[in-house]
């Protein structure tokens, strides 16, 4: 939080003395795009990902004057990351993979990382409701907390829990489909 | 349900979690340049140029008329209490003297008010 604050005070001074506003967003897009474009990717966006990325980042910046730090600068930008991911999803009424129609394929070790298991993975996620998809890639993907989660969400603590069980269960069973014993 | 189940599938899905392809490159700079230009940037840029045109326009024709109507006030000033009298002549013909005075007085009191 501390460096994350640290390095856009800097680029603002920077950019107020050189008079180049576009240094210190160019800092600001390389520190968080990496976390943005992987959330929003891992919540199923993938032909409108860049277009929700320069939504993202065009929100933000104009928000930051209003950036209260009660959060880390991170964790703010996961937020709105993840909200306008779901925006897009509602809009696009993005269509939830049938459970009972995903093909099975063959077994993937549990403990191997490897491109089938990923994108085992992501079929996995595309079965799961965009709230449930939210919590799981927030807590579990991203190490946030549930306390930061409902933050970001706003939604309470409890509903984070209660929708993580849920998603945990469902990906479980989907995985099961595709044979990842765990 | 077994508690070390949700460890593991945690483990498995942080494990393959899913990466976004690379950024477009560029990206930023564009992205920067869209937050210049502000919002509703391609139909503000695209009616410009109308915009100002009217407003030209409306400034003009603002200017003639302001213009043309003083030239009319500065006419009535002078001509206005004659056109009055004839009309009161008109509608009064029988009337005597005395009292065609009294309504010239009455409607040039009226115009000068206005």
């Amino acid at each position: 939080m501390a460096a994350d604050a640290k390095i856009l005070t800097t680029a603002n001074i920077d950019s107020k003395e050189a008079g180049l506003m576009g240094v210190a967003f160019d800092r600001f897009y390389h520190l968080h795009v990496t976390i943005v474009r992987n959330v929003m990717f891992r919540m199923g966006l993938e032909s409108d990902l860049d277009d929700a990325v320069q939504d993202c980042f065009i929100k933000a910046w104009r928000s930051l004057p209003g950036f209260s730090g009660g959060s880390s600068e991170k964790t703010w930008v996961t937020r709105i990351a993840v909200n306008t991911a779901l925006d897009y999803l509602r809009i696009r009424k993005r269509e939830i993979l049938d459970f009972n129609q995903v093909d099975v394929v063959s077994i993937v070790p549990s403990n191997q990382k490897s491109v089938e298991a990923a994108e085992i993975v992501m079929k996995a996620l595309r079965t799961l409701k965009p709230d449930l998809q939210a919590v799981l890639v927030l807590s579990v993907m991203e190490g946030y907390s549930m306390e930061e989660i409902s933050g970001m969400l706003a939604i309470p603590v409890g509903t984070v829990k209660s929708r993580l069980h849920t998603a945990r269960r469902e990906t479980e069973l989907v995985l099961k489909r595709f044979g990842v014993n765990l | 349900m077994n508690k070390k189940q949700p460890d593991r599938l945690d483990i498995f899905l942080k494990l393959n979690a899913p990466v976004a392809p690379a950024a477009p490159d560029g990206e930023a700079e564009r992205i920067f340049s869209k937050i210049e230009l502000g919002p509703n940037v391609v139909s503000r840029s695209k009616n410009s140029g109308i915009v100002a045109a009217l407003s030209l326009a409306a400034v003009l024709a603002l200017g003639v008329f302001v213009s043309l109507t003083a030239d009319t006030v500065r006419d009535d000033s002078i001509t206005a209490p004659e056109v009055l009298v004839a009309a009161v002549l008109d509608l009064q013909e029988e009337e005597e003297t005395d009292d065609l005075y009294g309504d010239w007085i009455m409607l040039v009191s009226a115009v000068s008010e206005q």
